[in-house]
């Protein structure tokens, strides 16, 4: 494998006149677990829709273990091993969990293997029951999704996301809507998880970032204005006035 | 649930002794209608695509077997209009799917397109110039043998539209084999994956999957299916200009929302009823009975939008849900009254982001 799992060279995206994304360069190594933080409207979620080719940049590029996938389309990103989980819990209401996963798992098989397969093969069930444990939804596979709670759901998603088996998983919010007790049960679930994949997680909760931030990447107004510990983050001047500052 | 479903089959193969001509007809009419309905079902129940010109592909099945029996007189030729119907139907849909779904049509703009194309078609083979090929507003009445169904030359019969029960039972045998086949297609991977696509489409693409490509082969099986369907009707159905018209593909959306979309009964149950209760109020009402079906249906979409089978389903799932939410409530993880609070509050930041 080589030295670096993900890197963005110069990357600019603006929207009309707003400068969304500007130059920034960043660089990702292999199971490395990273948190990009921010305030409102600092350009983390167009970051990451950047990563996964939902828009296209106006500048730069983006290399994936070297190769270049600036132009790719988004299913094609996601094909070579980039997972991402969104801001607001997305699941499949009207599938049950186990199916969920189960779609997740399955996700790189060609057009023709899914209209002429079954998914449903052991070692795709042991792995999604696995992943279920890990997530605390074990023993419910029937259950629909639409019936989880919030944050039920956002572990749905992490566990789908995981299901995947990415190289690399883009995590927006994953606390957003929790409880605190489950804000803490999610930071070991991702702890846990992100031992041997690439992860980059978005978050404003400043405790799990405590409990969490091993690198921490600040974003202001689409620039890279700090990166470190979360301790030398958190002694940094400007960051406290433009982040930290703001909630005490 | 076993014995239901003999019942029923055995309801289908007794009716014809027991039924009235006039209602063998009917009936052979709504199983046509109801593979329509079935494959219409499958694109906008099971994937979120509704297509406003459904009726299109039927009549390119219907045409495709009129014409190959108006031109071609050899043994076997209604099979192979039916196949020619079925596999022109899915050209077509493969190609308008193509530009469609990579070019991200989605929507009502899926709809608006799709309603164009019955236009089109409509006008052409309404057009002068196609006149003795298509016989215009007279459409193909009259102009072609009737088609020959059984073992291609050792056991043959035939269907005229005099011919009741041949065309119940034809008809019938394709009505069970489409439900079958639906039935496994629903149940199967890649059912499971359309409801998914209806879902949540962007979530599947970032889990690696081409849904360009997943819903133009959705579209072809359900244009197949329905080009299908019209080759059956062949012979119980005036082939006309009518079937490429907005009031027959208006028809079919009718039968499936009134069935209930997302079932596979519930499309097949919609074309019966509707047919019926249509047929029955155009005998009383010469004009007025348009109407009084319009309200009907705006009357189903307001107060039962489920349709028919909902009325089942909500029946069914009453008892159970009141339990269930309160149990996986967001509440439930939280222990304490503060804790509570701390959710109640952050729900409250992420609907004001």
């Amino acid at each position: 494998m080589s030295s670096v799992a993900l890197e963005i060279k110069n990357l600019s995206k603006r929207f009309g006149g707003l400068q969304a994304i500007d130059h920034v360069n960043l660089t990702f190594k292999p199971w490395e677990l990273r948190c990009l933080i921010g305030p409102n409207g600092a350009g983390k979620t167009t970051l990451f829709n950047l990563i996964t080719g939902r828009i296209k940049p106006n500048e730069g590029r983006i290399l994936f273990e070297g190769k270049d996938i600036t132009r790719l389309k988004p299913h094609e990103i996601s094909r070579l091993g980039i997972a991402r989980k969104f801001q607001v819990p997305t699941v499949f209401d009207d599938l049950t969990i186990l199916e969920n996963l189960g779609i997740a798992a399955g996700g790189r098989q060609s057009v023709r293997s899914i209209v002429f397969s079954r998914w449903n093969e052991t070692s795709v069930l042991n792995r999604v029951r696995e992943i279920m444990d890990m997530v605390h939804l074990s023993g419910r596979g029937d259950q629909l999704a639409a019936t989880l709670s919030h944050g039920e759901k956002q572990w749905l998603e992490i566990g789908m996301v995981l299901a995947y088996r990415p190289r690399i998983m883009l995590l927006d919010e994953p606390t957003a809507g929790m409880s605190p007790s489950e804000t803490m049960e999610t930071s070991h679930i991702i702890r846990t998880i992100s031992q041997n994949v690439t992860t980059v997680v978005i978050e404003h909760d400043i405790k799990f970032l405590r409990e969490i931030a091993e690198n921490v990447t600040v974003l202001h107004r689409g620039a890279i204005i700090a990166e470190g510990t979360f301790e030398e983050i958190e002694n940094i001047a400007l960051v406290r006035e433009v982040y930290l500052g703001k909630r005490g | 649930m076993r014995i239901i479903v003999l019942v029923v089959l055995f309801a289908m193969v007794g009716f014809p002794w027991v039924g009235g001509d006039y209602d063998v007809v009917l009936v052979s009419r709504v199983l046509c209608f109801a593979i329509l309905a079935l494959s219409l079902d499958l694109l906008w129940g099971y994937t979120g695509l509704l297509s406003f010109g459904h009726g299109a592909f039927f009549g390119i099945g219907a045409y495709s077997l009129g014409l190959t029996l108006k031109y071609l007189h050899f043994t076997g030729n209604a099979y192979v209009g039916i196949l020619v119907g079925t596999i022109g139907a899915v050209i077509i849909a493969v190609v308008l799917g193509y530009f469609l779904f990579y070019g991200r049509v989605s929507g009502i703009y899926f709809g608006i397109i799709t309603l164009a194309l019955t236009t089109i078609l409509f006008s052409i083979v309404n057009h002068p110039d196609a006149f003795y090929i298509a016989g215009g507003q007279n459409g193909l009445y009259g102009t072609f043998l009737k088609p020959r169904y059984g073992i291609p030359g050792i056991w043959e019969y035939q269907r005229t539209l005099t011919s009741n029960l041949a065309n119940y039972y034809t008809t019938m045998v394709g009505f069970l084999a489409a439900f079958v086949f639906c039935h496994y297609l629903v149940r199967s991977s890649f059912g499971k994956i359309l409801r998914a696509i209806q879902n949540n489409e962007e979530r599947l693409e970032y889990l690696g999957y081409n849904v360009a490509n997943l819903k133009i082969v959705i579209f072809a099986v359900a244009c197949g299916l329905a080009g299908f369907a019209g080759s059956l009707s062949v012979p119980i159905q005036f082939i006309g200009p009518t079937v490429f018209g907005l009031i027959f593909s208006t028809s079919v959306i009718i039968w499936v929302a009134v069935g209930g979309r997302g079932t596979l009964l519930g499309p097949a149950i919609g074309a019966l009823v509707v047919t019926y209760v249509e047929s029955w109020l155009s005998t009383q009402f010469a004009s007025l009975w348009v109407l009084f079906l319009g309200t009907f249906f705006i009357l189903v979409i307001v107060f039962q939008p489920d349709g028919i089978m909902g009325l089942q389903r909500r029946w069914r799932t009453r008892r159970l849900t009141t339990g269930a939410v309160m149990n996986h409530s967001i509440l439930s993880t939280a222990q304490d009254p503060k804790e509570i609070q701390d959710v109640v509050r952050s729900l409250g930041n992420k609907k004001s982001q």
